[in-house]
C-alpha cells in the first residue's frame, strides 16, 4: 500500500538526472550573477522602488479619497498662504513715507485745482517770508 | 553540504544570502515535487522540464520579495502554477483552470496520507488523475504531493477557499469511487 504522494514520486524518479542537470546548471549560472547584482547600488534603488510600491499598496491606495482630500485641503492652504504674502507687500507701498518730490507736486496740484476753481483767494506769505518761487509768480498772475 | 529534513528547517535565510549549499538543498528538496505537479498538469516532459527551470531562475531572482520563510514551498509551487498557466493560455486551456465547480462547498475531510492505494490500483490511479479536470487535478496534486494547506493551495492557484474546498471534495470522491469499485472487481 503507497500514499498518492509516493505513487506519484516514484512514477517520476526517472526524470531526476535531467532535473539534477537543470540544478547544476542554475546554481552555475543564475547564483553568481545574482551576487553580482546584489553588490550594484541598482539593487538598492531596486529595494527603494519596491519599498514604494508596498507603501503605495498599503497605505495610499486603500484610502485614496481621504488622501486626495487632504492634499485638496493642502493646496487651498498653500495658495492662500501665496495670495497673503503679496499683501503686505502692497500695503508696505502704500503706506511708504511721500518723499519731498511727490509733496510738491501734491501742493501744485491743489494750487492749479484752486486757481481753476476761481478762488482768488490765496493766503498771503506772512512779512519777511519768501514765498516759493512759484507763489511769487501766481501773485504776479494774479495782480 | 546542507540537508534538509524538515520543511521548517529549510535554509531560506542563507539561500536569500547567496550561499549556493543553501540554494542546491532548497532546489533538491523541491525538484521533483515540483516536476511531478507540473508534469501531471502539462502532460510534457520537455515543457516540465522548462517551467521547473524557470521556477528556480525566477526563485534565485526574487527570493528577496518573500516576505515569510516558512512559505518558500507555497510561494515556489504559486510561481510554478503561474507558468503552467501561461502554458495552458499559448494552448488556449486557460478557461479550464477558472471555471469554477458549481455547488456549495462542502466541509474537508481527510488527509493525503490515509488515502491508501494498492499496487495493482496505481495504474488506475494515474489514469484517474489524468483525467481530472484541470482545476481539480491541480488542487489535488498540491493536496497529495506536499500536503499544503487549504489556505496556501487558494493562495498558490489564486482560487477563493470555498472554491478549493469544493475542488478537492469533487475529486477525492471520484477517486475514493474508484478505489471502491476496484476492490470490488478484485
Amino acid at each position: 500500500m503507497k500514499t498518492p504522494r509516493e505513487i506519484l514520486l516514484d512514477r517520476h524518479r526517472k526524470a531526476e538526472a535531467r532535473l539534477d542537470a537543470i540544478r547544476e546548471r542554475i546554481l552555475a549560472t543564475e547564483l553568481p550573477v545574482k551576487a553580482d547584482s546584489r553588490s550594484l547600488p541598482l539593487d538598492h534603488s531596486f529595494s527603494l522602488a519596491v519599498a514604494g510600491m508596498k507603501l503605495w499598496r498599503e497605505l495610499i491606495l486603500p484610502c485614496r479619497r481621504i488622501w486626495c482630500g487632504l492634499a485638496a485641503v493642502w493646496l487651498v492652504i498653500a495658495v492662500m498662504n501665496v495670495t497673503s504674502k503679496d499683501s503686505p507687500k502692497i500695503a508696505n507701498r502704500r503706506t511708504s513715507p511721500p518723499n519731498s518730490e511727490i509733496l510738491m507736486a501734491t501742493r501744485e496740484q491743489r494750487l492749479l485745482r484752486q486757481e481753476l476753481l476761481g478762488s482768488s483767494i490765496i493766503p498771503a506769505a506772512p512779512p519777511g517770508v519768501v514765498p516759493p518761487r512759484s507763489e511769487r509768480r501766481e501773485r504776479v498772475l494774479f495782480a | 553540504m546542507l540537508v534538509v529534513a524538515e520543511p521548517e528547517q529549510l535554509p531560506v535565510p542563507e539561500a536569500r544570502a547567496g550561499k549556493p549549499d543553501a540554494w542546491e538543498a532548497l532546489f533538491k528538496r523541491y525538484q521533483l515535487p515540483l516536476y511531478v505537479y507540473v508534469f501531471e498538469l502539462v502532460h510534457n516532459e520537455q515543457a516540465s522540464l522548462d517551467i521547473v527551470q524557470e521556477t528556480f531562475i525566477s526563485a534565485a531572482r526574487y527570493l528577496p520579495g518573500l516576505r515569510e520563510d516558512e512559505k518558500f514551498g507555497s510561494w515556489l509551487f504559486s510561481i510554478a502554477h503561474q507558468k503552467c498557466i501561461q502554458s495552458w493560455r499559448k494552448h488556449g486551456r486557460e478557461r479550464e483552470f477558472t471555471e469554477d465547480q458549481a455547488g456549495a462547498p462542502p466541509e474537508f475531510d481527510d488527509a493525503p496520507s490515509e488515502l491508501l492505494i494498492r499496487k495493482e490500483q496505481e495504474e488506475e490511479f494515474m489514469r484517474l488523475i489524468s483525467q481530472l479536470p484541470l482545476a481539480q487535478r491541480s488542487v489535488l496534486l498540491l493536496h497529495f504531493v506536499e500536503d499544503f494547506s487549504l489556505e496556501e493551495i487558494a493562495e498558490i492557484t489564486g482560487s477563493q477557499l470555498g472554491t478549493v474546498k469544493s475542488r478537492i471534495h469533487y475529486a477525492k470522491k471520484g477517486l475514493r469511487k474508484l478505489i471502491e469499485e476496484t476492490n470490488h472487481d478484485l
